[in-house]
C-alpha cells in the first residue's frame, strides 16, 4: 500500500486526538487517500476486535459485580452496614496529600451527576477494559458533596456514592442518588427517586436525564423522549447534543413498537374471525409473536397468564397483570400464577409479587385503609429531642399504610440512624419495604404518563 | 385487512429482530465508534441508519467476529459518505477507486481478541506498551507521554506503527497458510 505523510493525522483522527479545526482536513483527505483509509481501516479493526475482549483484571469486575447485587437487593442493609464505619472513623495516620481531582475525557457511566465538575459535559463510552474510571483517591478529600458522590460512582464505589447521596435531601443529592442506583442495575428505584427529584426541583436538567434513562431501561419510552427533550431544550453544551440522539433512536424505538402494535390488532381480528386455527413459530421471531400476543390479549381484556420471558422484559406490567388477575381469582389459577410471580421477584429482587398471591382479595390495597392514622409531622421533629427508635418505625409504619413513602422513608432513616447510634437493632424489612413502597408508586406515575403521552 | 398483509409483515419483523439482536449485543459500541468515526464532521445517526440497512442485505462469513464484520461495514460506509461529500462540490474531484470493495474481507475481520493480545509480544517493545496503555488502558496520549516522558507525537507515531506491524504480521501468517 501507498505511504502518505498524513498517516499519524488520520490516526490521530480517530483516537479523538486531534484538535477539532484539523478535523475538517483530516477528513477532505481521508476521502481520497487509500494509504490513510487502510490506516483507519486498521485501527477500527483493531479497536472492534479488542472491544470483544473479557476483563484483563477480574478483580474490580467481580466487586462491582457484589455491589451491584447489594444495592439491589437490600440497598439500605449495605448502606447501613457502611454507615457503621462512617459514624466511627479512624484518624488517618498523617494527613493525605493534596491531589487535584482529575476526570478522563469520556465518561464511563451513562447516568448524569449534579456536581459542578462531574456535572460537565463528557461523552459517553463504556470503558472497554475496566469497568470504571480510574481517579484518584487522594483527590476525593474535600470535594462538595455532589461531586463526591459523582467521582465515587464514576470510579467504581457505588456503595460509598450512594451513602454519600443520601446525606442531603436536595433535589439534586436525590437525583444522584437516582443515578447512583441505575448504575447499579436497580432502574425501577432510579425511577423512583428521579420522579421524586423533579418533584422538587422541576428544572433540574440532571434529575430529567436520569429519569430519561430509568425509563428507557424500563421501556416507558415516551416517558424516557419527554425527559431526554427537556434536556435538549435546556440547550447545554454537550447534554443538549447527546439527548437529541436518546430521542433520535426513541422515535425509532417507538415508530417500531407502532407497527408491531398494528400487526398485533391484525392478529387479533384474525382470531376473532376464526381464520386463524393455529400459528406455526419461527423461532427466530418467536418474541415478537410473544409480544404480538401479549397485545392481543390486552386488547380482549383477559388474563391469559403471560409468558416468563414477558416477565423479564416488562416486570412491571407483568406486576399489573398480576395485580389484576389475583383479584377475586379461585385457587387453580393462583397456582397457575405462581411461576409469574417467582420469576417476577427474582428479576425485580423484590417479593411484592408473591405477596400480591397471598392477599389476593385486596392486592394493593392495604395502603388506603390505614388511611388517616399518620401522625402529625411534628412527631417526627420530635424524634431528635427525644431519641425514641420504636416510635420512629411506628410513625414510618404509618405513613407507609397512608400511602406516602417519601415521607416514610425519611422517617425511617431517622430511625436508622439513631438505632445505631444506640447500637439497636435496625428495622431493615420496614426500610425495604418503604424502597418497594417507592417503587410501586414510581412505576404507577410512569404507566400514567406513558399513557397520557401516547393518547396526545 | 387479510393474511398476506400479516405474512409481509412478519418479514420485517424477522428484519427488526436481526436489528434488536445486533442493538443488544452491540448497540453500544457501534454507536461509539460511529461518534468516534463523525467526530463533528457527520451525523452518526445516519451512519447508523445505513448500516443497519447495509447489514441486513449481507451475508456474514462464517467464523467472522461478527462486531468486527460489522464495524468493517461501518468503516466503508463512513469512507463512502466522505468520498461522496467531496464528490459533491461544482467542480467534480478526481476520486481513486475505492480502497477497498466492500465484499473485500478487512484482514481483521476473522480475528479474536486473543489473537491480537498474544501477536503483541512480537511488537518492538516500546510499540507494544504505549500501545497497551492506549488500547486497554484507556489512556489519552497526553496521560501516556507524561507517564512514559516522551513527547505526544511520539505517543501517536509508536500506535500508529504498532498498528501496521500488526497488519504486516497477520497478513503474512494468511499470506503463508
Amino acid at each position: 500500500m501507498a505511504s502518505c505523510e498524513h498517516l499519524l493525522r488520520t490516526s490521530m483522527y480517530f483516537d479523538g486526538e486531534l484538535p477539532p479545526a484539523e478535523e475538517r482536513d483530516a477528513v477532505d483527505h481521508l476521502a481520497t487517500c487509500a494509504a490513510c483509509q487502510g490506516v483507519l481501516g486498521d485501527a477500527v479493526g483493531l479497536d472492534a476486535v479488542l472491544s470483544t475482549a473479557k476483563p484483563a483484571v477480574v478483580v474490580p469486575m467481580v466487586s462491582r459485580r457484589r455491589w451491584q447485587l447489594a444495592l439491589g437487593a437490600a440497598a439500605v442493609i449495605a448502606v447501613a452496614a457502611i454507615a457503621i464505619v462512617v459514624l466511627r472513623p479512624k484518624p488517618p495516620e498523617q494527613p493525605p496529600e493534596r491531589v487535584a481531582l482529575v476526570l478522563g475525557p469520556k465518561r464511563s457511566l451513562e447516568v448524569r451527576f449534579s456536581g459542578a465538575t462531574l456535572g460537565k459535559h463528557r461523552p459517553y463510552e463504556p470503558p472497554r477494559d475496566r469497568a470504571h474510571e480510574s481517579i484518584d483517591p487522594r483527590a476525593l478529600e474535600g470535594l462538595e458533596a455532589h461531586d463526591l458522590a459523582g467521582a465515587l460512582a464514576s470510579s467504581g464505589e457505588l456503595v460509598r456514592a450512594a451513602e454519600v447521596a443520601r446525606q442531603g435531601n436536595d433535589a439534586a443529592s436525590l437525583s444522584d442518588a437516582a443515578a447512583i442506583v441505575l448504575a447499579a442495575g436497580d432502574a425501577e428505584g432510579a425511577l423512583a427517586l428521579a420522579y421524586r427529584a423533579i418533584a422538587m426541583d422541576p428544572a433540574l436538567p440532571a434529575a430529567h436525564w436520569n429519569l430519561g434513562l430509568a425509563a428507557r431501561q424500563l421501556k416507558y419510552w415516551r416517558v424516557s423522549r419527554e425527559a431526554f427533550r427537556f434536556v435538549a431544550a435546556k440547550g447545554e453544551p454537550g447534554w443538549a447534543a447527546e439527548a437529541r440522539q436518546n430521542i433520535a433512536l426513541l422515535d425509532r424505538e417507538l415508530t417500531r413498537r407502532t407497527a408491531i402494535e398494528v400487526l398485533g390488532a391484525q392478529f387479533t381480528t384474525l382470531i376473532k374471525a376464526g381464520s386463524v386455527q393455529g400459528v406455526v413459530l419461527d423461532p427466530g421471531v418467536q418474541n415478537d409473536i410473544t409480544e404480538m400476543a401479549r397485545v392481543a390479549e390486552s386488547i380482549r381484556e383477559d388474563h391469559t397468564p403471560i409468558e416468563i420471558n414477558e416477565v423479564r422484559r416488562f416486570p412491571s406490567h407483568a406486576l399489573q397483570f398480576l395485580a389484576q388477575a389475583a383479584q377475586g381469582a379461585k385457587q387453580p389459577l393462583l397456582d397457575g400464577l405462581e411461576p409469574v410471580a417467582r420469576s417476577l421477584d427474582s428479576v425485580s429482587r423484590l417479593s411484592i409479587a408473591s405477596d400480591t398471591l397471598k392477599n389476593p382479595r385486596d392486592p394493593f390495597a392495604e395502603l388506603a385503609a390505614y388511611q388517616g392514622t399518620v401522625l402529625p409531622e411534628q412527631c417526627r421533629n420530635d424524634l431528635f429531642a427525644v431519641p425514641c427508635v420504636p416510635l420512629a418505625w411506628r410513625i414510618a409504619r404509618a405513613q407507609l399504610a397512608a400511602g406516602n413513602p417519601a415521607e416514610a422513608e425519611h422517617t425511617a432513616e431517622i430511625g436508622r440512624d439513631l438505632a445505631l447510634r444506640e447500637y439497636l437493632d435496625v428495622d431493615y424489612p420496614l426500610l425495604a419495604e418503604v424502597h418497594r413502597a417507592q417503587k410501586r408508586e414510581a412505576l404507577a406515575t410512569a404507566d400514567a404518563d406513558e399513557a397520557r403521552l401516547a393518547g396526545r | 385487512m387479510g393474511g398476506p398483509a400479516a405474512i409481509t409483515s412478519l418479514d420485517e419483523v424477522r428484519k427488526r429482530k436481526r436489528i434488536e439482536d445486533i442493538t443488544r449485543e452491540h448497540g453500544d459500541y457501534l454507536r461509539g465508534l460511529a461518534r468516534k468515526l463523525c467526530r463533528t464532521q457527520l451525523d452518526p445517526e445516519d451512519l447508523l441508519q445505513d448500516l443497519f440497512e447495509r447489514v441486513l442485505r449481507s451475508e456474514m462469513p462464517e467464523g467472522a467476529n461478527e462486531r468486527a464484520w460489522i464495524s468493517r461495514i461501518l468503516h466503508n460506509l463512513f469512507i463512502d459518505k466522505l468520498r461522496r461529500r467531496a464528490a459533491r462540490p461544482e467542480e467534480p474531484v478526481e476520486v481513486d477507486p475505492p480502497a477497498a470493495p466492500a465484499d473485500e474481507r478487512a484482514w481483521w475481520e476473522m480475528l479474536t481478541a486473543d489473537q491480537v493480545r498474544a501477536k503483541l509480544s512480537q511488537l518492538p517493545e516500546e510499540q507494544r506498551a504505549t500501545f497497551e496503555l492506549f488500547a486497554f488502558q484507556g489512556k489519552s496520549y497526553d496521560e501516556i507521554a507524561a507517564q512514559l516522558k516522551i513527547a505526544k507525537n511520539t505517543v501517536g507515531t509508536r500506535i500508529l506503527r504498532a498498528r501496521m506491524r500488526l497488519r504486516e504480521l497477520f497478513t503474512a501468517e494468511r499470506g503463508d497458510g
